[in-house]
């Protein structure tokens, strides 16, 4: 049965009528409409009734071996760790006596102490960066380099005194330089 | 500390627990389990109560638990839930022999209803009209908008009258 399309508006707001929850204009619409409509009136008389009823359904009373159940379960448990410490929290609240006062103080100060100590006691390590092979030959680098240094230093030196430099002199320089130069892969190249 | 509050909520509270899973759920049997359920979930949340309404608390818990089951139900038998009603004896003297008998049909018939409403509306409608819970307590408890519980509340009752009507009409073509 397909209503017309009156009817199921006036279907749809049926409850809200009951319980005085159309605004004053809506609700004389729909008076209007149930006046002149029986369909419509039995079922507003039919959403009176069920609200009516469903007030009147009676509160059941839980049986008493199911509360003494979960009171024993309850009983048997013991409090959750937030819940003690939440009650130990709860029960620190000023003013404390003096001797208690000292005495959380006294602890929190070791705990602050502590957490400052242990990361400077316990410092780890770095790893070592380099293996042993690669530290030798670093220094190895470091003798040639410094032998290198000396070797460019005294020709220098010997340059200098003679004050005359021409090419006779620095062509073997030079290769000097390259033979002494353990980087130079062109050797005696020149 | 903990046990007696735990012990207040379920004086205060166990019978609307009760009532709520009863009428969700359609049997005792079911209801018992479904209380028992809801108080270790109270116990074991106790510690939350603070922040909200006990109430509003205890009825969340409630309705998410009975919801819960209800899912875990297989098809079948959920279609089978039964809502006998052994224990409303008749208001003697109000009304006669035979408005009494309808009255009593009428209300099973409802019951009936209610236990076959899609369970969130069914819920909503069990909070208001069986706990009597304000449509402010429920939107506050299940975190809805106040129009929609009261849109949804409707609807359930419409649901209600519709199935009750179609019965009518069947009932009435029958004879």
């Amino acid at each position: 049965m397909t209503l017309p399309p009156r009817c199921e508006e006036v279907h749809e707001r049926l409850e809200a009528y009951v319980d005085g929850d159309l605004s004053p204009e809506s609700a004389q619409k729909l008076e209007d409409h149930i006046f002149v409509c029986d369909e419509c009136r039995e079922h507003l008389d039919l959403a009176r009734q069920i609200a009516g009823e469903l007030k009147t359904l009676p509160a059941k009373t839980c049986p008493d071996h199911v509360v003494e159940a979960a009171l024993q379960h309850a009983a048997g448990s013991r409090d959750s760790f937030a819940a003690r410490a939440g009650a130990w929290l709860r029960g620190l609240r000023y003013p404390l006596s003096p001797r208690l006062s000292f005495g959380t103080a006294a602890v929190i100060l070791a705990v602050i102490g502590l957490l400052t100590i242990l990361p400077v006691t316990h410092k780890k390590k770095d790893p070592p960066r380099y293996s042993r092979e690669e530290v030798v030959h670093a220094q190895q680098v470091i003798v040639v380099a410094f032998g290198y240094v000396d070797h460019a230093t005294a020709l220098s030196q010997e340059i200098i005194e003679k004050e005359n430099v021409s090419a006779k002199i620095l062509k073997p320089i030079r290769k000097g330089l390259r033979s002494a130069n353990p980087f130079d892969k062109k050797g005696d190249k020149s | 500390m903990q046990k007696n509050r735990f012990e207040t909520i379920v004086h205060q509270y166990k019978d609307s627990i009760y009532s709520y899973a009863y009428y969700f759920s359609g049997s005792p049997e079911n209801a018992e389990d479904l209380t028992q359920g809801v108080l270790l979930k109270i116990w074991q949340g106790l510690d939350r109560l603070r922040m909200e309404p006990a109430r509003s608390w205890v009825m969340k818990i409630t309705r998410n638990h009975c919801i819960d089951w209800f899912r875990s139900q297989r098809p079948k038998d959920r279609a089978s839930v039964p809502l006998a009603e052994q224990d409303h004896p008749s208001e003697p003297g109000v009304y006669s022999a035979e408005r009494d008998v309808q009255r009593m049909e009428l209300r099973e018939t409802i019951l009936r209803a209610i236990s076959r409403l899609p369970e969130k509306l069914r819920s909503l409608i069990i909070l208001r009209e069986i706990e009597d819970m304000k449509y402010e307590e429920i939107s506050h408890a299940l975190d809805m908008p106040l129009n929609s519980v009261k849109a949804s509340i409707h609807r359930g009752r419409r649901l209600l009258r519709e199935h009750l009507s179609s019965l009518y009409e069947r009932e009435y073509q029958g004879r």
